[in-house]
């Protein structure tokens, strides 16, 4: 009988373990991430960038001001650039 | 410069307030067919800088007046430092005698946010990001999105009568279509350049219940992925993840997934360089 309830106490003890172990590494996992995009600065878009070259164009001419015309290889808006 | 002096404070304070800012992808990766207008008129900015030995280059600051004359030019490596930078638009800004924008005007031709993300029916997107983490260029966090469709994510959750402790392989081509995209961000960013070379991706059902049912995922993955032309790069990837499924209604409540080790080597001509990096994996809510 003993034994039996040594042998119980270890098994519920080892589930809670596990449990325990399981929400540990999504907390851990959860915190990874959101370090990840913490990290990525997107203060380049507080710029009001406008649509296209087109429509810079547009709006040099009609304000009278000049372009700032910013070209590159790859996707800017995902950093793949 | 996404990251240098397009993130500089006075830059975009000047770059706003005084200027139409606009950007151009040459490549147009990952956006889509640019319009013929547009071409032809980058082209003739690149015909006037070229006919006016201006300096050039695909990643370049060009300064055009009203008139669309192409003013000057500024290339990547002048411009991507801000000590530069600001005073080349002062002083553009000083000869030109220009006044402040209205905030309405900067506001309203600011282009849109692009709308969020649709998946085919009952398919989703895994918002992956990257990044180095002591790499000595700052080269920011890369953002891609995996579209699985509903019989691909399916494979991450377990058949209805699962026990909790049962573990089974995620198929290859489904842990592919998001291991493709776990590279560091750098000069080569093409998806397409990238080749899993061995990877291995088990799922477990951790808790089991009619209303939830948590998996935890543990995987490994060897991904060839050029850094540049002419060379070599190969990140190597230990990774856990864990998401959660909602059996009555058959579908993710949430996904994540993060390595515990990554490292990219990139090698040219001369020794390998290799460079810690982290990869982290996000479910996209629906909007």
């Amino acid at each position: 009988m003993r034994r039996r309830i040594v042998f119980l106490t270890a098994l519920a003890c080892g589930a809670a373990v596990s449990v325990w172990a399981g929400e540990a590494d999504e907390a851990r996992i959860r915190e990874r991430v959101e370090q990840v995009k913490r990290s990525n600065s997107e203060a380049w878009q507080k710029v009001p960038w406008v649509a296209s070259l087109t429509e810079a164009r547009r709006l040099s001419e009609k304000e009278r001001i000049p372009i700032f015309l910013f070209t590159h290889d790859g996707n800017i808006e995902t950093g793949r650039c | 410069m996404r990251v240098s002096s397009l993130s500089n404070e006075r830059v975009i304070d000047l770059v706003s307030a005084y200027i139409v800012p606009v950007w151009v992808s040459r490549d147009s990766y990952q956006l889509g067919p640019r319009p013929k207008e547009e071409k032809a008129e980058l082209s003739r900015v690149d015909r006037e800088r070229s006919a006016r030995h201006l300096d050039g280059g695909a990643v370049c600051v060009y300064l055009l007046a009203p008139d669309g004359t192409l003013k000057t030019t500024l290339k990547v490596q002048k411009a991507s430092k801000p000590e530069i930078l600001i005073p080349f638009l002062e002083k553009l800004i000083e000869t030109d005698r220009l006044p402040p924008r209205q905030p309405e005007a900067r506001r309203a031709s600011a282009a849109p946010k692009r709308a969020p993300r649709r998946s085919e029916k009952d398919g989703l997107f895994l918002h992956v990001l990257t990044r180095f983490t002591q790499h000595r260029t700052n080269y920011g966090v890369s953002q891609d999105w995996a579209e699985l469709t509903a019989e691909e994510w399916r494979s991450f959750v377990p058949a209805a009568d699962v026990r909790a402790g049962a573990s089974w392989e995620v198929p290859g081509k489904v842990a592919d279509k998001l291991f493709r995209y776990f590279y560091p961000p750098g000069p080569n960013w093409r998806a397409a350049d990238s080749t899993v070379l061995n990877r291995s991706l088990t799922a477990t059902a951790v808790t089991v219940s009619d209303k939830k049912v948590r998996v935890s995922l543990h995987g490994t993955l060897e991904l060839s992925h050029p850094f540049g032309i002419g060379t070599e790069g190969r990140v190597r990837a230990k990774l856990s993840g864990i998401l959660t499924y909602d059996p009555g209604r058959r579908v993710l409540t949430s996904f994540l997934m993060a390595s515990e080790e990554a490292e990219f080597v990139w090698q040219g001509k001369g020794p390998p360089h290799p460079d810690k990096m982290v990869i982290a994996v996000e479910m996209e809510r629906a909007p």
